[in-house]
């Protein structure tokens, strides 16, 4: 799941060019727009900020050729890095819908597709190509143990095989 | 229905002269005053000034208290130097932006209002409503529109945007910042 401390830091938002609607509650950034919150951080050409009336934001539309999203995952430590033409982040839910070539990178474990439906604290993807015959792609690395441990396996496996021959021999 | 002609023309003319005479559109306001005719005498200095000033409809349109008041006519153009003004303005027959500056100057009945020198303005009722503070700011009371080309900061509750140039579009309740906009939301 996405880091418990993200979510308590404030929201900043740097951008180019601001327009506010309050009676919409809603915030429409343009230019280089870059968020963060904690580790989280979305990149995009344009994004809009949903928010309820109390001025809390609930809903983030990044818009961008593509727009980029990261955050850090709490067991893995490493960063999941996602993006897409058109990325939603919906705040109360901690989900993540990408649109448009989409694209997300786990522990260089990656999938691309037309649009991904990512649950952050659950980390469940669930995947859809384009209309007709879109593909999915999913590229999932091995895993690789640890140097030493792997080296002792083969070891035991030769061993192994040596008490075998020797038990059919007698 | 020939009787009623003439009647109908003469109450369209008089009502013709009374609109151009309080607010002229300001093509018809006449020539600029020069810097010299600006530097000369003021037609009145009102100090420690509490005014009123009322819409065509005869409701309050906004209040000005300031330190001193200099007015000057220029034949139907007008300006008026505020010191340390406090500005109320008044949306329907409720205060709605208190403004508050070094100084000020109101062109033309109030027309155009401009602002300087830590300008704070609030939105009432307070608290929850917007709180904006600048360096200067241009008002536009009847058209209830503001415009900075200078920083501005822009607090909401705890959220808080700041930036470079602002247009203001009060009646539509929409704002734009034209520049180097950073905000702030804070998570409650």
């Amino acid at each position: 799941a996405a880091l418990p401390s993200d979510r308590e830091q404030p929201v900043k938002v740097n951008a180019q060019k601001l327009e506010a609607n309050r009676g919409k509650n809603l915030s429409v950034y343009s230019g280089n727009v870059v968020i963060t919150q904690g580790s989280l951080q979305i990149r995009a050409d344009r994004v809009e900020v949903h928010g309820n009336p109390e001025g809390e934001i609930r809903r983030v539309i990044a818009i961008g050729n593509p727009a980029h999203f990261q955050q850090q995952m709490q067991q893995s430590q490493n960063l999941v890095k996602a993006r897409a033409k058109r990325i939603e982040f919906k705040v109360n839910s901690d989900e993540l819908q990408l649109t448009g070539e989409a694209y997300v990178d786990r522990d260089g474990n990656t999938l691309s597709a037309e649009k991904i439906d990512y649950d952050l604290n659950s980390e469940k993807m669930q995947a859809q190509g384009q209309a007709g015959d879109g593909r999915v792609e999913m590229i999932w690395k091995p895993e690789r143990k640890p140097q030493g441990q792997q080296a002792q396996g083969e070891q035991a496996r030769d061993e192994q095989e040596a008490t075998d021959e020797a038990r059919e021999e007698q | 229905m020939r009787t009623w002609l003439p009647l109908f023309v003469i109450v369209a003319l008089i009502s013709a002269v009374v609109w151009f005479a309080d607010s002229p559109p300001p093509e018809l306001l006449g020539k600029r005053p020069t810097p010299k005719a600006q530097d000369r005498a003021p037609d009145l200095v009102i100090r420690d000034a509490r005014t009123r000033h009322f819409n065509l409809e005869g409701n309050l349109a906004y209040r000005v208290d300031a330190e001193q008041i200099t007015f000057y006519q220029f034949g139907r153009r007008d300006r008026a130097n505020l010191t340390e003004p406090r500005i109320l303005f008044y949306q329907g027959d409720q205060p709605k932006w208190r403004t508050e500056s070094r100084s000020g100057v109101a062109h033309n009945n109030g027309q155009r209002v401009v602002l300087r020198g830590d300008v704070h303005i609030n939105e009432l009722p307070g608290p929850g409503g917007i709180e904006l503070d600048t360096e200067e700011i241009t008002i536009k009371p009847r058209q209830e529109y503001a415009e900075t080309d200078k920083v501005v900061t822009i607090s909401a509750g705890p959220n808080r945007t700041r930036g470079t140039g602002l247009r203001a579009f009060l009646n539509q309740d929409r704002v734009e910042i034209l520049s180097e906009v950073e905000s702030t939301y804070e998570t409650q």
